[in-house]
């Protein structure tokens, strides 16, 4: 068997490191993406922190985004919220803790289903908080990220009309509150590239 | 039997279809996307793939045709069905898909199955559309609805503002001609639509050749069914405004749209009608309810006159063939012929109450008996083997 010297492996690695990142750098070049961010801050109170960390990292990871927030607690009808998400017409639509649920059609189901784009709503509390939003069916164009301190497999055996669910990084129930407090955006940084792998972007 | 429904958007009759399926012990999955692009959709095409692995399905279920579901289908040997009330389809291209073995496509106009069948399509069937009696009898009026929806004469649809114009401001003189004279020719036929006929494969090509000399950087190229759909949406447009302008001058019309126009000044413009519960009641509480077909459509029974019948309103639709065919006019249906003829029978029935309500009862027993999903979809299930 061929030994190489330590140095030798080190220069592999730091070639290896070198493609992947000339890689990404040549991927980040040409990406570009419109971009909807769903929050409500009078409902939730962290909204507005955390969307603010959203754009930091989405502008890491695609330097080329154009991304609108939304506010569902602004002066505008429901139906004027619908009507400015379709005129942006996003390529990804990121839901926080389902509030763009309250856009329903006449025959009650999810508005956001009636779109053509990606959708990841991103739950930051127990599955108690939502169980009315997570009686809609959703398109499977849609992703659902929990907790990582909830029971993945609980959710999909008692949601089986939501045909997409995982975990949304590190951030949990039990630390969200550590993380709002940190100045730490790595999180959702490094879990970004994974949203978009799954949502095909 | 199992069943995995596909549904784009949110359909009219969705709700009622599964409701069916529960009924007859059908056992099903739902599924609903968005297309960006109805013909080329990787990732649809990657996730309704696995959808079909994962589980073991009879067959796919649509309302409306989708050729990316039948692509996938194919692929997978799995029988499609779509049951569509579009008319026409919405297909860029009908040799792609449509003759896949795995379709049943079931369509409810006779002509435009026909128009299929001489393409060389031996997997389209006829099937009238239905509606869903007992939901629609269930659904009751308070004393604020009858207010609220209480009318002679009600319309609930579109105007069509189509690409009619954008269109005639880019030909010549001659053609422009040509088109307002087909048109104006095929607004008094009810029941056959010539304007297909009329548009030669010539002057569809003059048309293009006009276009290219006036801009030589486009590449844009009207086709003969974009061109067809514009006059008939035109067409249908102009009449319904005439109409409902005739009738109003005489007797109260409501009209339920998403578009007010500036003619119709004395119909009591409404808004859109929800379809499930608002409708219904609408017909119910409506002396009259107008049927104006879109003039493409040209044999069969649009969804809107089972909604009707199915929920006991009176219709009064222009001639439509499978109307005549499956319902006695003057006893469960009222038809006109003409602009003139709609109006004499609307005042008429206006003054004959007991008359009116009797046609009404008969209509709404007729769809009761041979026009429910549970007995169009038994009908469905079986020409499709299962």
């Amino acid at each position: 068997m061929v030994q190489f010297s330590q140095s030798t492996y080190k220069w592999c690695d730091f070639i290896v490191a070198y493609i992947h990142l000339a890689k990404n750098i040549f991927m980040r070049l040409f990406i570009t993406m419109d971009i909807i961010i769903l929050i409500n801050s009078k409902l939730f109170d962290y909204h507005k922190h955390i969307s603010d960390d959203f754009i930091q990292s989405i502008h890491n990871v695609i330097p080329d985004s154009t991304i609108k927030i939304i506010d569902m607690n602004s002066n505008l009808f429901l139906h004027e919220i619908f009507g400015l998400i379709k005129e942006f017409k996003p390529q990804l639509l990121i839901n926080f803790d389902y509030v763009g649920f309250s856009l329903h059609t006449e025959s009650g189901t999810l508005s956001l289903n009636q779109l053509p784009m990606q959708c990841a709503n991103i739950q930051f509390k127990s599955k108690s908080h939502y169980i009315n939003e997570l009686s809609f069916r959703q398109n499977f164009s849609m992703y659902t990220y929990i907790p990582k301190d909830e029971n993945l497999n609980e959710y999909i055996l008692e949601f089986p009309h939501i045909t997409n669910f995982s975990y949304f990084c590190n951030i949990t129930i039990n630390n969200l509150n550590e993380y709002l407090n940190s100045k730490n955006k790595h999180s959702i940084s490094k879990w970004l590239p994974k949203m978009l792998k799954d949502l095909w972007l | 039997m199992n069943i995995l429904i596909f549904e784009w958007g949110s359909t009219y009759t969705h709700n009622d279809i599964i409701d069916s399926f529960s009924r007859n012990g059908i056992s099903f999955f739902v599924v609903s996307y968005y297309f960006k692009n109805i013909d080329n959709d990787e990732y649809f095409i990657y996730k309704f793939e696995n959808f079909l692995n994962n589980n073991n399905y009879d067959a796919v279920y649509s309302t409306n045709y989708f050729s990316l579901v039948a692509q996938v289908c194919h692929k997978k040997h799995i029988k499609y069905i779509s049951w569509s009330y579009d008319n026409p389809l919405d297909i860029h291209n009908v040799d792609d898909t449509m003759n896949y073995p795995e379709n049943y496509i079931f369509l409810f106009d006779k002509i435009q199955v026909q128009y299929y069948r001489n393409k060389g399509l031996s997997n389209v069937y006829h099937m009238p559309l239905a509606a869903n009696p007992q939901r629609l009898e269930s659904i009751l009026c308070s004393s604020s609805d009858k207010i609220r929806y209480c009318s002679d004469i009600s319309f609930v649809g579109r105007l069509f503002p189509s690409q009619h114009h954008t269109i005639m401001s880019l030909l010549n003189d001659f053609q422009k001609g040509y088109i307002n004279a087909i048109s104006k020719a095929q607004m008094g036929i009810y029941g056959y639509y010539m304007i297909d006929s009329l548009l030669t494969e010539e002057f569809i090509n003059s048309i293009n050749d006009y276009f290219k000399s006036i801009n030589p950087q486009s590449d844009f190229v009207l086709s003969k069914e974009a061109l067809s759909y514009a006059i008939g949406s035109q067409i249908t447009r102009e009449e319904r405004i005439t109409i409902l302008k005739l009738l109003s001058n005489h007797f109260h019309v409501n009209f339920y749209s998403n578009e007010q126009h500036s003619l119709l000044d004395k119909v009591h413009f409404m808004g859109t009608a929800e379809y499930f519960n608002e409708m219904p009641k609408i017909f119910k509480n409506s002396r009259i309810n107008l049927n104006i077909n879109l003039k493409i459509s040209q044999s069969g029974l649009p969804l809107r006159v089972l909604d009707i019948l199915g929920a006991g309103g009176f219709l009064l639709s222009n001639y439509q063939p499978e109307l005549d065919e499956y319902f006695t006019n003057g006893e469960e249906v009222v038809m006109y012929e003409n602009i003139l003829d709609a109006y004499d029978k609307a005042d008429f029935y206006l003054k004959h109450d007991e008359l009116r309500n009797s046609i009404a009862l008969k209509g709404h027993n007729k769809v009761k008996k041979y026009f429910t999903y549970d007995i169009q979809l038994s009908k469905i299930f079986k020409i499709a083997g299962l």
